[in-house]
């Protein structure tokens, strides 16, 4: 396969939003679907590729620096088919009847190419432009679409992002000028040191470069405590966008600190690394911690995900083989757990008119295909071996024990907590005496069989045969990590 | 002597469309806006034939007008900003009853004037271009007699302009007075040279001669001003000058301070540091609590006059590069927002509160779309022309050593996203059932200028090379 298949990866979804001024309102879901689901082939087919990664670079603005790059390895690709299913499934989990249809599938499209590109992309302002434009259109999604205080919600998401970006944009140009301002490519920033003594308390240039690169992974992640954002947002987003954002769009942080911090300024992160990783330790038991105290189902699963975000910065700001590896492995499994959960509780909330875990209970008679999905999916998130969630999660245990007792004590505190919250989800929705309403038909539809199934299938595959995925991650990791 | 000719043009133009005004009955005033169109797309048809090939000295009458790259890039951008303003102004005088011919004629004197200046080598230039431009202004400001705003408006331009331009001359006689010359290049080469008290006049002088140029680019503390003057004016006419009197007076210093005065950069580089970091952080600042869209993007020019400032003191070749195309990218989208205001300026209501942009974007897509991609593009946010503009100029201030500076910017424009993105959640945010404002027709053709700005701002956002290397052949002084 050719370097062409880069850019029908990146611009298949973007092919399909403007297609879709053509098409009906009505078929508009439909013509989204099929265009996320070319994207998704031609994303396996690099994927297939990643041994030896499909590569593209082209000038986009030589006088300044700027390459067009492009190149999936194993990392990118298994995020980036991610991102085409995830958005899929998020399509096919959109009302039929959902109004401005055309508008919300455009956007979501978008979205999809712009967090490919920012996952492929190889060059620094490249990797800028796809990263801020993976958010606006989430912002004017929630916006338009979201619930609630809705305004505030999506402003809120915007600015703590793009305050973060902003420091990011920063540390790139110190970067490119201390690289001898020739070049914004990842290939040639490799390594480079900004050099320059302590400025602020101390901090030389190369901290604080690296310091303006963490920020804004760090608030996109989000890791504690720069969450500010993801309750609000995570609770007025409508399903479909939840999903993509949660999914999907948030992986961006980890990756930025897994493909740029680690990839470019190693010895810096080395250095920071106890800081970071302390932070991803406290962020995995307060985010299980506040999902235990939730009533409103869609927070708390809001919440699961801080902690398990948690749990994969603390493997990539670790810097072990078996850390960085299980994080990559998990960054996978998470985008798979939580739009599967996320589903969920938008099908309830569809049924039930209501998202609290105190009114709703015993839904597991009405709906027996939902109860069985929501119980792999619950187990999978509560890290049980044999599925997905247990693969990462174990490997960044493994890791994290190298590096600190007392971290460990904490990621491990996290995986009790974490059984906890995935059966009070599971039970409190599920089991317990019917409501009065529990005639009435609570089961998935065909449509939402088709957003669980494939996610539920990915848990099992990935929970009982990691091992391809696993040595594929395991490998790329190895070599960014030997410069260590 | 053939690359001076798009500014004859121009004037020529000025004058036909001048007498044309005592044949053209009241109410069809519209001609005259062809008549001016025409001269002015000649004229702008000259700029690219008569380009100077690539570091020819271009000077003429003395030398105290250039016909270089550097000047014709701008007067290529003024050419198209006034044809744009051409375009939008008719169907809104209209609506105001304010149809009058000088409404054109003293449009085109202000674009002979910015176009002067640009072309300025000789400080008696500089200040002729500066109170051609700025004279049409005043007039123009106050153009909606009826309304107390704009008088206001108009009436206080011209104090706070005169004063400032009181400034800037006493500054260039000082200047006189030290060197010995009105020549900008002359004057560069003596600066640093200089002892006793000649020195200190220059040096008082050169500070004066800043403070007059940062009065009429609205920078901060010189730019108080600006909010009462762009909330009163007519629309169209802000849409002008916001763009025009800005771009206009960044070259001017540009050419004088970043090119001419180079040698004596440290005798300037600290006021003018303090002003451009005012600037953005004042400009930010007061932008947070405006409910009103004219003065909030007033407040925010404020803030871009220091960005653009930053290119000033980064100097040097990637200085200029980065500053001409910031401001070619400033005037696209700043014009474009002011054109939407435009559009939506009804009898009676000159401002735009942003609370009556509620849902905007989903009953009009074309216009809030465009003013959207404007707001995201002043917030300096990708795929838009705001973020090149923005990473190519913090390039230049890293690469020059500017770094605290720069670390303000990056302050400002994180203060700056609330009050840009403020308005996109209003352009999408549904209004509530039965309270959506009327929709009144927008005019057809302000709605194709408003969309060749947006499209532009957008262009360039992905594919910013063509301006980039015409930023590059403007840059050689």
């Amino acid at each position: 396969m050719s370097e062409w298949t880069l850019l029908a990866v990146l611009f298949t979804p973007l092919v399909a939003a403007i297609l879709l001024f053509r098409v009906p309102a009505g078929q508009a879901r439909a013509l989204g679907v099929a265009g996320s689901l070319v994207a998704l082939f031609f994303a396996v087919v690099a994927f297939a590729e990643a041994a030896h990664p499909l590569a593209l670079s082209a000038s986009w603005l030589d006088a300044a620096g700027l390459n067009f790059s492009l190149s999936v390895d194993g990392v990118s690709g298994s995020l980036v088919g991610l991102n085409c299913l995830v958005t899929a499934l998020a399509l096919v989990a959109m009302p039929a009847a959902a109004p401005r249809a055309r508008l919300q599938v455009g956007l979501l499209l978008v979205t999809e190419t712009a967090t490919s590109g920012a996952l492929i992309a190889r060059d620094l302002v490249l990797f800028f432009v796809f990263w801020e434009l993976a958010l606006l259109p989430i912002f004017i999604l929630i916006a338009v679409f979201g619930e609630g205080r809705r305004g505030y919600a999506a402003l809120k998401l915007i600015i703590y992002t793009s305050c973060g970006s902003l420091a990011m944009l920063l540390a790139i140009i110190t970067l490119y000028v201390a690289g001898g301002a020739s070049s914004f490519s990842f290939a040639h920033l490799a390594g480079v040191r900004p050099g320059g003594g302590a400025l602020l308390g101390g901090l030389g240039v190369a901290d604080l470069t690296f310091l303006g690169f963490a920020l804004a992974f760090a608030i996109k992640t989000p890791l504690f405590p720069l969450h500010g954002w993801l309750a609000d947002a995570y609770r007025a987003a409508p399903t479909p966008v939840v999903m993509v954002l949660a999914g999907v769009v948030s992986k961006l942080g980890p990756y930025g600190f897994y493909r740029v911090a680690l990839g470019l300024m190693p010895a810096t992160m080395q250095r920071w690394s106890p800081l970071l990783m302390t932070l991803g330790a406290i962020g995995i038991v307060y985010g299980a911690l506040m999902a235990l105290r939730q009533d409103d189902v869609k927070l708390a699963i809001a919440y699961i995900s801080l902690s398990h975000m948690g749990f994969i910065t603390l493997g990539i700001v670790g810097l072990t083989q078996a850390g960085v590896s299980g994080a990559l492995v998990q960054m996978f499994n998470h985008g798979v757990l939580i739009a599967a959960l996320f589903y969920v509780s938008g099908h309830v909330e569809a049924v039930k008119g209501t998202r609290s875990l105190a009114r709703i209970s015993g839904m597991a008679r009405g709906a027996p295909g939902l109860a069985a999905l929501f119980l792999v999916v619950a187990l999978g998130t509560l890290g049980l071996p044999g599925l997905n969630g247990f693969v990462g999660e174990y490997m960044i245990l493994l890791g994290t024990f190298t590096r600190s007792w007392l971290l460990l004590g904490l990621a491990a505190g996290g995986v009790v907590l974490a059984a906890w919250y995935s059966l009070r989800l599971y039970q409190g929705l599920m089991n317990g005496p019917p409501g009065e309403d529990s005639g009435q038909r609570v089961d998935l539809t065909t449509a939402g069989a088709w957003v669980l199934v494939p996610l539920v299938a990915l848990v099992i595959v990935i929970g009982v045969y990691p091992a391809p995925l696993l040595n594929l991650l395991a490998a790329e990791a190895g070599r960014l990590l030997a410069v260590l | 002597m053939f690359s001076l000719s798009p500014l004859f043009a121009v004037a020529g133009t000025f004058l036909v469309v001048m007498l044309a005004d005592t044949f053209v009955p009241e109410g069809r005033k519209v001609r005259l806006a062809w008549i001016a169109g025409v001269g002015l797309v000649v004229a702008l048809a000259l700029v690219f034939v008569a380009a100077p090939p690539a570091g020819a000295a271009a000077q003429f009458f003395n030398g105290t007008v250039a016909g270089d790259s550097f000047a014709l890039f701008f007067q290529a951008l003024f050419l198209l900003l006034t044809l744009a303003v051409l375009v939008l102004s008719p169907a809104y005088l209209r609506r105001r009853g304010i149809d009058h011919g000088e409404y054109y004629v003293l449009l085109v004197a202000s674009l002979l004037g910015m176009m002067v200046l640009v072309a300025a080598t000789n400080l008696m230039t500089v200040f002729i271009g500066i109170e051609l431009l700025s004279i049409s202004l005043y007039v123009l400001s106050g153009f909606l007699r009826s309304e107390e705003a704009s008088q206001e408006a108009g009436l206080k331009y011209l104090l706070m302009g005169g004063f400032a331009s009181g400034f800037l001359l006493y500054g260039m006689a000082l200047l006189y007075g030290g060197t010995g010359a009105t020549d900008i290049v002359t004057i560069g080469h003596r600066l640093g040279s200089l002892h006793g008290d000649n020195a200190v006049f220059a040096l008082a002088g050169v500070a004066l001669v800043l403070v007059g140029l940062a009065f009429k680019s609205s920078a901060a503390p010189f730019h108080a001003w600006t909010p009462d003057v762009y909330q009163g004016a007519p629309a169209p006419v802000v849409a002008f000058m916001s763009v025009g009197t800005k771009v206009a007076a960044i070259a001017a210093f540009l050419r004088v301070f970043a090119g001419s005065f180079a040698a004596a950069y440290s005798h300037w580089s600290l006021l003018l540091g303090a002003v451009a970091a005012a600037s953005m952080l004042v400009g930010a600042v007061g932008a947070l609590r405006q409910d009103e869209l004219k003065r909030m993007l007033a407040y925010s020019s404020i803030a871009q006059a220091g960005y653009l400032l930053l290119a000033v003191l980064a100097g040097g070749q990637q200085g200029l590069v980065s500053g001409l195309f910031f401001l070619a990218v400033y005037g696209f989208m700043t014009f474009g927002a002011f054109a939407v205001v435009t559009l939506l300026s009804r009898a009676g209501r000159e401002g735009v509160p942003i609370q009556s942009l509620r849902g905007l974007g989903l009953r009009e897509p074309l216009a809030g779309g465009a003013l959207a991609v404007f707001m995201i593009s002043l917030a300096g946010l990708p795929p838009t022309a705001g973020f090149m503009g923005k990473l190519f100029v913090f390039r230049a201030a890293i690469g020059a050593g500017l770094g605290g500076l720069t670390l303000v910017a990056i302050v400002a424009s994180a203060i700056s996203l609330y009050y840009y993105l403020r308005v996109v959640v209003a352009l999408f945010t549904p209004g509530e059932a039965g309270q959506e404002p009327e929709v009144a027709e927008l005019d057809p053709w302000g709605m194709g200028a408003v969309g060749a700005a947006a499209t532009l701002t957008l262009l360039i956002g992905i594919f910013p090379g063509l301006l980039y290397q015409l930023a590059q052949r403007g840059s050689l002084l």
